[in-house]
């Protein structure tokens, strides 16, 4: 968690990681292939949602082993549209859960875990499909905190930035080919969180990226500020919107973990928040707790 | 029927009346009258006042006085300059809501407060910023517990004074505008050694400022300073696609100024008055001001050039 991260390469990824990535044709085939190869070391179950159709087994040409891996149904290939198209059908919550009995089978099975790529460059073709992937992308990060699961959202870096940037916004982990927004909102367990600097760059991608939550939470809601380094007048205004509009429809949101700032800015525009104590969110930086019962052996990047 | 105790006052514009004392006997020859009148005219009474104006409305009106609309303790109702403003203002929508005239009793006792003579200043701003709200504002000063330079500034920013037997023209009234340019630092020339920077890019604006707050000798709130420029220089983004940004020390201060060729607002008071309740009104100016301990605005060109002023930290400190 934490600021949003860019990172260099597609390695050093494990449970708990669920990230976003931006890349073109030319480098396509060498980053799935690590981010498969680090899986199979692991002893994951691996999941290669693609848009390449036939063209997918040529972009794992280099994955040792591959057919084997197919063979033995550690590696499986199911295609973007079909597996996203479903989103559409059923609530988000019901393809959270999907989600998350696709881990506990993989472990079942005797795999350490259940390692993703899901390629979502075909689904920008159709705005819906695209909104729903997003909105279940915000309700399925909280999923990777309590299964042993690694997630990689690939796009297409040649398609309109304003894809890239709807991404990226939901992910605290990412590595664009481009501008990425300098803040990031997730969930954790039940509750939000908004990360990073908001400024004049990002008031549009913030409010969209809150509209997920919207549409993706039932009830009160609760939205950590406590890793929100800069919050400008207009990202204040977003978000008290935000908080209106939910209070309106009886969502009351309590904001927690505010800075100084954050909570004066937000006071002006009638908004409460609880500020967090003076020292300790400079001492202690919001780490998700680790409990040595459930906890992975081995993690990823967000630890 | 005359008005003995309001003047002219038709109960439809904000009037704006300074009233200096020596003893209780005066204060409680004005405001008796002056609340007797408002009680028999049904018109919603508000008092801030300190613990002896109080004491002596309670000697006049008994348990009356909790039937006011406002019965409270000045000594209790500071909160900054800017802060005590935008709580005034709130607490006057419902007033200004049910939308019949009221008269207010204020006694500003903060303005012996460190920081308080600012407030001389958004007395003066009140008269523009209010001039539509239908209220008498009986401001009274105690000349035992006020400095004389306290009650001038006072006296500057009223446009209205008791002569005794009537509100009167107060001769010591000026315009905000002029009063605001005595009492701001003077506007002297940007010093060739300043940091200078050009802004035009929106991704860029919050770094470059941070860096150049990290730049030499730190502000005492570097936070404060860095949220207060932002504002700054987004306004200028959005007016004229660019902002030119100076940062310099001066007597113990550090000084920023933002400045930009666009059309935008040239009034010398503005961001004194609180932002409107609309969530699309503007708030940047208004907050600068706010966490700036001084802030001046001036025409620059065909734009507008910003000024504020902050503490300075340590220069080996650890400026967080």
């Amino acid at each position: 968690m934490g600021q949003p991260h860019p990172l260099a390469e597609p390695l050093g990824l494990g449970p708990g990681d669920h990230v976003a990535w931006a890349l073109d044709d030319g480098e396509y085939a060498g980053a799935v292939t690590s981010y498969f190869a680090e899986g199979v070391a692991r002893r994951e179950k691996l999941v290669f949602v693609n848009g390449h159709g036939e063209g997918c087994l040529d972009l794992l040409s280099e994955l040792s082993e591959r057919d084997q891996l197919l063979e033995r149904g550690q590696l499986v290939l199911p295609p973007s549209d079909e597996t996203y198209g479903r989103l559409l059908d059923h609530d988000i919550w019901h393809h959270v859960e999907h989600f998350e009995r696709l881990a506990a089978l993989a472990v079942d099975a005797g795999y350490a875990g259940l390692r993703v790529w899901a390629d979502i460059t075909p689904l920008t073709e159709d705005p819906h499909t695209l909104q729903r992937y997003l909105d279940y992308d915000v309700a399925i990060e909280a999923t990777f905190r309590t299964c042993p699961a690694t997630g990689l959202c690939a796009l297409d870096a040649t398609r309109p930035q304003a894809h890239w940037t709807r991404l990226a916004s939901r992910h605290s982990l990412r590595r664009g080919r481009t501008d990425s927004p300098p803040m990031a909102v997730t969930m954790y367990d039940s509750e939000a969180r908004l990360v990073g600097e908001v400024d004049l760059s990002c008031h549009d991608e913030l409010a969209d990226a809150l509209s997920s939550i919207t549409r993706t939470t039932r009830g009160p809601l609760r939205l950590d500020l406590a890793d929100l380094e800069f919050l400008d007048v207009g990202g204040a205004r977003v978000l008290a919107g935000f908080v209106t509009e939910l209070a309106e429809a009886g969502r009351p949101v309590d904001l927690v973990g505010a800075g100084r700032l954050t909570a004066r800015l937000l006071a002006l525009f009638g908004v409460r928040a609880t500020q967090a104590p003076a020292q300790a969110s400079a001492q202690t930086p919001a780490q998700p707790p680790i409990d040595p019962e459930t906890e992975p052996p081995a993690g990823g990047m967000t630890r | 029927m005359s008005t003995a105790t309001t003047g002219t006052w038709t109960g439809e514009r904000f009037a704006h009346e300074a009233f200096v004392f020596d003893d209780d006997e005066q204060v409680r020859r004005r405001c008796v009258p002056y609340v007797q009148e408002a009680l028999e005219r049904d018109e919603p009474v508000v008092v801030v006042a300190g613990e002896r104006v109080r004491a002596l409305l309670r000697d006049a009106f008994g348990s009356s006085t909790d039937g006011f609309a406002v019965f409270a303790a000045a000594e209790d109702s500071w909160h900054g300059a800017s802060g005590t403003l935008a709580a005034y203002q709130d607490s006057m929508q419902p007033l200004l809501a049910a939308g019949a005239p009221w008269r207010l009793i204020g006694e500003p006792v903060w303005l012996a407060y460190a920081g308080g003579a600012a407030w001389s200043r958004f007395e003066g701003v009140a008269n523009e910023a209010f001039a539509d709200y239908p209220y008498y504002s009986l401001c009274l000063h105690d000349r035992r517990r006020l400095t004389p330079a306290l009650i001038e500034g006072q006296l500057r920013t009223h446009p209205m004074v008791w002569d005794g037997s009537a509100p009167a023209p107060n001769p010591a009234y000026v315009s905000t505008a002029e009063y605001l340019r005595t009492v701001e630092p003077a506007w002297t020339e940007t010093p060739g050694t300043a940091r200078a920077v050009r802004i035009s890019s929106v991704r860029e604006a919050h770094r470059t400022i941070r860096a150049l707050a990290e730049d030499t000798v730190p502000e005492l709130r570097p936070d404060d300073a860095v949220l207060a420029v932002y504002e700054l220089v987004s306004n200028a983004l959005r007016a004229a696609g660019a902002a030119h940004v100076h940062r310099w020390d001066s007597n113990g201060a550090v000084v920023w100024q933002v400045s930009d060729d666009g059309p935008g607002m040239h009034d010398v008071a503005a961001g004194y008055t609180p932002p409107s309740r609309e969530p699309t009104g503007g708030r940047g100016l208004w907050l600068a001001r706010s966490l700036a301990d001084e802030a001046s605005v001036r025409s620059h060109g065909p734009g507008t050039a910003v000024r504020l002023y902050f503490a300075r930290g340590a220069a080996t400190g650890s400026g967080t």
